[in-house]
């Protein structure tokens, strides 16, 4: 009979790991985040070309994102099996919206001119 | 309950995978409601649109909510470190920063309505209202979870070593952080601007 060892083995999933950040390094996390956000409200306020100010803010967005995924819920960290479950439901909404956003952005419904 | 009892054959507390199956699933669920907000962000149906919108008040709440997702994972290491009474301080100030943002919201709420913005105004109130209004749900759940987990530590029904209870608790407040980091972008500064 295969024992847990065995079977984490056999899926390529490592065992849970214990180091998680300090309550230091959260907190200087949290500061980093608290900058990228005051960051992200100056640019509202900065007269850019909407395509530099989307922009600085979608990736601003995405740092923020996966700073928490990856430090306050563990996943840099933990097993790469929690990290697939959580991209398999981000890049299917991700992928089945932008396909309806893509649809009704671009689609002419029949019958009108 | 040892931990071992809940191993799955992975080698994976089944509890973990079962709250990281859930929060996955969870991201399906808002997306539905952020993509439905930006069909319509624009159909205002002659009613008012995103020049309701206080940037200001709603960075501060937004502000907020980040920084509980800081008080909630020092609650969480608190716990693992077996300071209960920390924990217990940290999880609170959590539920309160929590209670802060719902506070924020009914007021933002309110303020639209009186503006003339009601829910069935137009398909971009309709879709405003559903996606805030269902995240608003879920930091309610969340805020009483947090109060239900300072009880019962309080009570000793929470033992120092189980600190996975704090552990699933926090993801789902970290996932509805996260969720709101995507709406303030999305919802609040890029359509605003």
């Amino acid at each position: 009979m295969a024992t847990t060892t065995d079977a984490a083995a056999d899926t390529g999933i490592e065992p849970e790991e214990v180091h998680h950040p300090t309550p230091g390094e959260y907190v200087r996390i949290g500061i980093v985040l608290a900058v990228l956000t005051a960051l992200e409200v100056s640019l509202f306020y900065i007269a850019l070309a909407d395509a530099v100010r989307v922009t600085s803010m979608l990736i601003l967005m995405v740092i923020k994102f996966g700073s928490v995924v990856a430090f306050y819920m563990h996943l840099k960290f933990d097993s790469r099996l929690f990290r697939r479950l959580m991209l398999a439901g981000l890049i299917l909404a991700a992928a089945v919206y932008g396909a309806v956003l893509a649809m009704f952005t671009n689609v002419t419904p029949p019958g009108t001119t | 309950m040892s931990t071992a009892a809940h191993e799955t054959s992975l080698g994976l507390d089944h509890r973990k995978v079962a709250i990281w199956a859930f929060l996955g699933s969870e991201f399906l669920f808002f997306g539905a409601f952020i993509s439905s907000f930006l069909l319509y962000q624009n159909d205002v149906n002659e009613g008012p649109g995103v020049e309701l919108f206080d940037i200001p008040f709603t960075s501060v709440s937004s502000f907020v909510l980040l920084m509980s997702s800081v008080t909630m994972v020092l609650a969480h290491s608190a716990h693992v470190r077996g300071d209960m009474r920390r924990m217990r301080l940290w999880v609170l100030a959590t539920a309160f920063q929590g209670m802060v943002f719902i506070g924020g919201q009914v007021f933002e709420f309110t303020t639209f309505v009186k503006e003339g913005m009601a829910f069935t105004t137009s398909p971009f109130s309709s879709a405003f209202f559903a996606l805030t209004g269902f995240h608003g749900a879920h930091v309610t759940v969340g805020i009483l979870m947090l109060l239900s987990l300072a009880g019962l530590t309080k009570l000793d029904r929470v033992k120092p070593d189980q600190h996975i209870k704090t552990e699933m608790i926090g993801l789902y407040w970290h996932f509805v952080d996260i969720i709101w980091i995507i709406i303030f972008t999305v919802v609040y500064l890029i359509p605003a601007g």
